[in-house]
């Protein structure tokens, strides 16, 4: 297990490195000239170039990708192109929000999810695990910014109870805080708690059929002790599997998300400064996603492994 | 060609038993059959603005009401279901082409082709589908066609893997073994052998593809950067209501249930396939 | 008797209550604000004095001052500069400066920042190229004193006065060394305590401004990039004052009384069509005019801009002397003609794409109606959206496209300032790659031209012949506009379009 495990973090530094020098590039293959944003319309050439050599935007490619990505590594990530302020700064104003909806959203969906997959599993056949399979598909297939959209419809439009948009201080005045977060948590957290349902159900019923859970229930067990104590555990680590899995999915969901609500974090400002060009903050915000991307991913695998011998035992071959 | 014809009607006849799969497959039919035969259905031109009639409530001449510019909501609506199903299937036949075949050398060759498809594939799953989107589209520019390549170059490594790993299965079964043994020609086995045996999980994953293809489409036409004007698509639809929620909230509406719809059928559709074709290990739910 | 005396005396108290009232009421009324919050669609891109653009508009003139201020009736008033004349040739400005102020750094405001300030706005670094062509004109200055700047020019250059009127002055002792993000020191109302770029920006009031401010405490500045979002903030009073709403949502909030509409008239923001004069078939003067004969100016104005601007083919505000109703109606909206003109100068089927930026999203509408319009003559209209960096891009250096919608400005001022100053309306260089000899000796004649009407007259022909020319072809006029909410008021925009919180008083 430490072997494997040792090798699969070992194996995705490369990744890390490549993904980091594709966003790198891909930056830099863009057509538009960020020089040019700050020029300002009535510039002449010579006044662009002048700003172009300013950003250093005119050293050889690989120069400016080694210096940015060892900057990058010790959290440095230059200034903004537009701005001016350091990049570093932008992210550490935006994370915690990004960061309280990603995790209530989590919060959220793994209750939501766990709770009605167990309690569909075990009233499987019925209508009520019917009702929440079927709510289940459903609920993947509406897109998160479509229930946005409702929610801002139904709660800020028509009923007035919730607003619309942004976010308020969580420390300094929780309960506004609270408002502005229900409908995007719930846009959020809504597919994932679906997909982990229809998971947790399926897991649980697998963990069911085990030997084990015949044994406990034959030494006279009662049924929600059974569950407790015996299925649920057993159950949980494909379980958090694929919540984790799903909280890399929410990275990108975010994105959609954020900016529905006009939800001042990592992913409003990566839209906004795709729309505005703004290279260096994209660079950044793109490479911090990946990089949880994998992490999360690892975390998940690790997860896997840790249950599935049969992985730990093929990986010996 | 007859096997085809005759085993896709047996694989329709067995969605059509399937209780989700009737759901399902009923809501993508319908969707398809709208795609395809739209000018006939739509009231109006889904691009003929009637700066008159600007706005207007659902009524009998607009079912559906009108947007801004004064086009039919509803035929915008129905319109746009040509831009999802285009995208939806160039993702995941284009990527899946590309994929299963990626997937069929590296398991059947393993060495240095799998080890160079895999850590390919590898990257491109490092990052989120949605973002491997975004940055073909900051690079390629928005539209329907850069949004269809994008989406199919970010379904690709997991039709590769997929692929793999049941070639990995099956090539260990003893017909293989011996056709390999009697030296029967590497193109005649992967046909005839491997690419049959793995095509179960393969149309599962295709299935899902389009899904994921389609609200990855709406995600990016709703952020601006996907499917542009005057192009009917459901997420610029949304996109364009947003300005409009207090006024005009049937913009929003329409267009949003036409998305949800279509994305709940491929779901219960995709569903029936792993049912009926019995591969809930290989194709995992989220990835 | 005493009946009389005691309705007197009541009739007496009524009026001293009424009095009272009077004197009660307004003092009761406008209380200072400890906190005002402002919800606008940008954040600043820079909190640096001597950057001009839209995005700054809510912020540098409630921490930066002016030399001078135009009125609302366009009459230079004093700010740091408390009077100034001209020599009898005008070609030389000299300006007294305001004594004991102090910048927020706590440095003395002199002829030394004036003279600084000038030599920022010519250093190609920093993005104010409108402002540089007309600072370029300054051949020298000469500070006698302290408090008292001579600037020389190479010509006659009267309308000087308009840079002034927006050159924002910047902290020598500051930004000599200084990061303009970080180092934000102006002489204005308010001191800026934070800015948390693309979030917010928190002002606080400056004790020792040189003139009465009753203004608030504080003033938060929140970037809310969604304009739904701005609305619903402003109606649940999250926010007290809104900038960037879409006309639309502006029109419920201008019917509402308990809201108040804050409108700049004076046309700092212009939208248009420019056409590429080089690129074919638009080296064809009719082909041009087809195109702006399928403007449907007043469809945009009515349904886009929900009336707030008016739709015009002439450049030129309603205070300006050159505004006349024939100009503004002329080329109107007629598709026969368009198609005919096309026919004439042998075009069948065209597709042309046309570019255009989210930076000015009606814009985004204009460019799909003009697309409709276009393709009941036979032209297939591509729409590419860009952001503003492309859009500045490809207008001003790589000429991919032929045809554009953007924005200009400077036409609010003395006229010929238009052409020293916007890029579509510049004698050299101009976006559309529009030259003409004709055009440019009018325009330097109009700019050398010491006799009003004779001035006016020539503009007047020029306006004429660009209409013809059909190269920069205005759209529509936009106001600008704010909203106070429930109980604010004081809230103004300059002539400009900068936007002062210096006066928000609660009522």
């Amino acid at each position: 297990m430490l072997k494997y495990s040792a090798l699969r973090i070992l194996k995705s530094l490369p990744v890390v490195l490549i993904s980091a020098f594709v966003v790198f590039s891909i930056m830099l293959l863009v057509p538009g000239d960020p020089a040019l944003m700050r020029a300002g319309p009535d510039a002449t050439p010579v006044e662009v170039a002048a700003v172009r050599q300013e950003m250093g935007l005119d050293r050889p490619f690989v120069e400016q990708f080694g210096r940015w990505f060892v900057l990058a590594v010790r959290g440095d990530f230059g200034k903004s192109f537009v701005s001016r302020v350091p990049v570093s700064e932008l992210i550490a104003n935006r994370l915690p929000a990004t960061l309280q909806l990603a995790t209530l959203a989590v919060f959220v969906a793994a209750l939501a999810g766990i709770v009605s997959g167990v309690f569909a599993a075990t009233r499987a056949r019925s209508r009520a695990d019917w009702g929440i399979s079927v709510g289940a598909a459903v609920t993947i297939g509406i897109p998160d910014f479509w229930l946005g959209t409702l929610g801002i419809l139904v709660f800020a439009v028509w009923l007035g109870v919730l607003p619309p948009g942004g976010n308020a201080d969580l420390f300094g005045d929780p309960l506004l805080a609270l408002q502005h977060l229900a409908l995007p948590v719930i846009a959020l957290a809504a597919r994932p708690a679906a997909v982990l349902s229809r998971f947790t159900r399926a897991a649980v019923l697998d963990v069911a059929r085990e030997e084990m859970v015949w044994t406990a229930r034959a030494k006279g067990l009662p049924e929600w002790r059974v569950i407790t104590r015996h299925i649920v555990p057993n159950a949980l680590i494909p379980i958090l599997t694929v919540l984790a899995v799903q909280f890399g999915q929410m990275l990108a969901a975010a994105v959609v998300v954020e900016t529905v609500f006009a939800w001042p974090g990592l992913g409003s400002l990566l839209v906004g400064s795709i729309l505005g060009r703004d290279y260096s903050v994209v660079q950044a915000v793109m490479l911090m996603l990946v990089v949880a991307f994998i992490l999360i991913n690892l975390i998940a695998d690790l997860l896997y492994a840790r249950l599935d011998p049969r992985i730990r035992a093929g990986l010996g071959k | 060609m007859n096997g085809i014809a005759s085993s896709s009607l047996l694989m329709i006849r067995r969605i059509f038993a399937h209780p989700m799969g009737r759901v399902g497959g009923s809501i993508v039919l319908f969707f398809l059959v709208v795609a395809l035969f739209v000018p006939l259905l739509a009231p109006f031109d889904p691009a003929f603005q009637d700066a008159d009639n600007e706005l207007v409530p659902p009524d009998l001449t607009h079912w559906l009401g009108t947007d801004q510019f004064g086009r039919d909501v509803l035929s915008r609506v129905l319109y746009a279901s040509q831009a999802a199903i285009i995208v939806g299937c160039t993702a995941s036949i284009l990527g899946g082409s590309v994929g299963v075949l990626v997937g069929l050398l590296a398991g059947y060759f393993q060495s240095w082709v799998d080890t160079l498809a895999m850590r390919a594939a590898d990257m491109i799953l490092a990052f989120p589908g949605l973002l491997v989107a975004l940055l073909f589209v900051i690079v390629l520019g928005p539209g329907l066609l850069t949004v269809s390549v994008a989406l199919a170059i970010a379904s690709t490594p997991i039709f590769a893997r997929i692929t793999r790993a049941s070639v990995l299965q099956i090539k260990q079964r003893e017909y293989v073994l011996a056709a390999i043994q009697f030296g029967s020609p590497t193109g005649w086995i992967m046909r005839q052998h491997l690419l049959r045996n793995c095509a179960s999980p393969i149309i599962v994953q295709a299935s899902l593809i389009i899904g994921i293809s389609v609200l990855a489409e709406s995600g990016l036409s709703f952020l601006g950067l996907g499917i542009q004007p005057p192009t009917a698509s459901w997420g610029l639809m949304l996109n364009e209501s947003r300005g409009f929620l207090y006024d005009a909230p049937w913009l929003a509406l329409a267009p949003g249930f036409a998305l949800s719809l279509f994305l709940i059928g491929l779901v219960f559709l995709s569903d029936a396939l792993r049912d009926i074709l019995d591969v809930g290990d290989l194709v995992e739910a989220g990835r | 008797m005493t009946d009389i005396i005691a309705l007197t005396r009541r009739g007496l108290s009524a009026v001293l209550l009424a009095a009272l009232c009077a004197f009660a009421v307004p003092a009761a009324a406008q209380k200072q604000i400890d906190e005002l919050v402002v919800g606008s669609i940008t954040d600043v891109s820079v909190p640096d004095p001597n950057i001009i653009g839209v995005q700054q508009f809510i912020f540098n003139d409630n921490v930066f001052d002016t030399l001078i201020r135009y009125s609302d009736g366009l009459k230079p008033e004093p700010a740091l500069a408390t009077s100034w004349s001209w020599n009898a040739g005008k070609t030389e400005l000299t300006m007294k400066l305001r004594q004991g102020v102090k910048f927020h750094s706590g440095a003395e405001f002199t002829a030394e920042d004036v003279k600084f300030t000038f030599t920022r706005v010519l250093d190609p670094k920093l993005s104010v190229a409108q402002a540089r062509t007309m600072v370029s004109w300054v051949t020298g200055t000469e500070t006698p004193d302290k408090h008292t700047i001579v600037i020389k020019f190479d010509r006659p250059r009267a309308n000087f006065i308009d840079v002034l009127s927006f050159l924002y002055i910047a902290d020598k002792s500051v930004l000599t060394t200084g990061n303009p993000a970080k180092d934000v020191s102006g002489t204005g109302p308010y001191r800026m305590a934070e800015w948390r770029p693309g979030e917010q920006m928190v002002l606080e009031k400056n004790a020792a401004y040189w003139a009465p401010a009753k203004g608030p405490k504080r003033i938060v500045i929140k970037k809310i990039g969604d304009a739904q979002s701005i609305a619903g903030q402003l109606r649940a009073g999250a926010i007290k004052v809104a900038y960037g709403l879409t006309e639309r949502d502006l029109v419920p909030f201008s019917k509402d009384k308990s809201y108040t509409l804050v409108r700049n008239d004076f046309g700092p923001e212009f939208y248009y069509l420019g056409i590429n004069v080089t690129k074919p078939p638009f080296t064809d003067v009719r082909v041009r005019q087809a195109f702006v004969l399928a403007l449907d100016r007043n469809r945009f104005v009515r349904s886009t801009l929900q009336g707030f601007g008016e739709a015009t083919a002439s450049p030129w505000p309603p205070h300006s002397p050159l505004y006349d109703k024939a100009t503004v109606g002329a080329n109107a909206f007629n598709l026969d003609k368009a198609r005919a003109l096309l026919k004439e100068a042998g075009v069948g089927k065209l597709e042309i794409t046309m570019l255009s930026s989210s930076a000015w999203p009606p814009l985004a509408e204009h460019a799909q109606q003009y697309q409709a319009d276009l393709a009941k003559i036979g032209v297939t209209l591509k729409i590419n959206m860009v952001d503003v960096t492309r859009w500045i891009q490809d207008v001003t250096a790589d000429h991919t496209h032929a045809i554009w919608t953007g924005a200009f400005g400077f036409s609010l001022y003395s006229p010929e300032s238009l052409f020293a100053m916007a890029a579509p309306w510049r004698t050299q260089n101009n976006m559309t790659q529009f030259e003409n000899a004709e055009y440019t000796r009018m325009a330097n004649e109009a700019g050398g031209e010491p006799d009003d009407k004779k001035r006016v007259a020539i503009l007047g022909e020029i306006t004429k012949f660009a209409q013809n020319q059909a190269f920069t072809n205005p759209i529509a006029r936009r106001v600008l506009a704010m909203v106070e909410g429930k109980g604010i008021k004081g809230a103004k925009f300059r002539v400009t379009g900068f936007m002062s919180f210096a006066d928000v008083v609660s009522e």
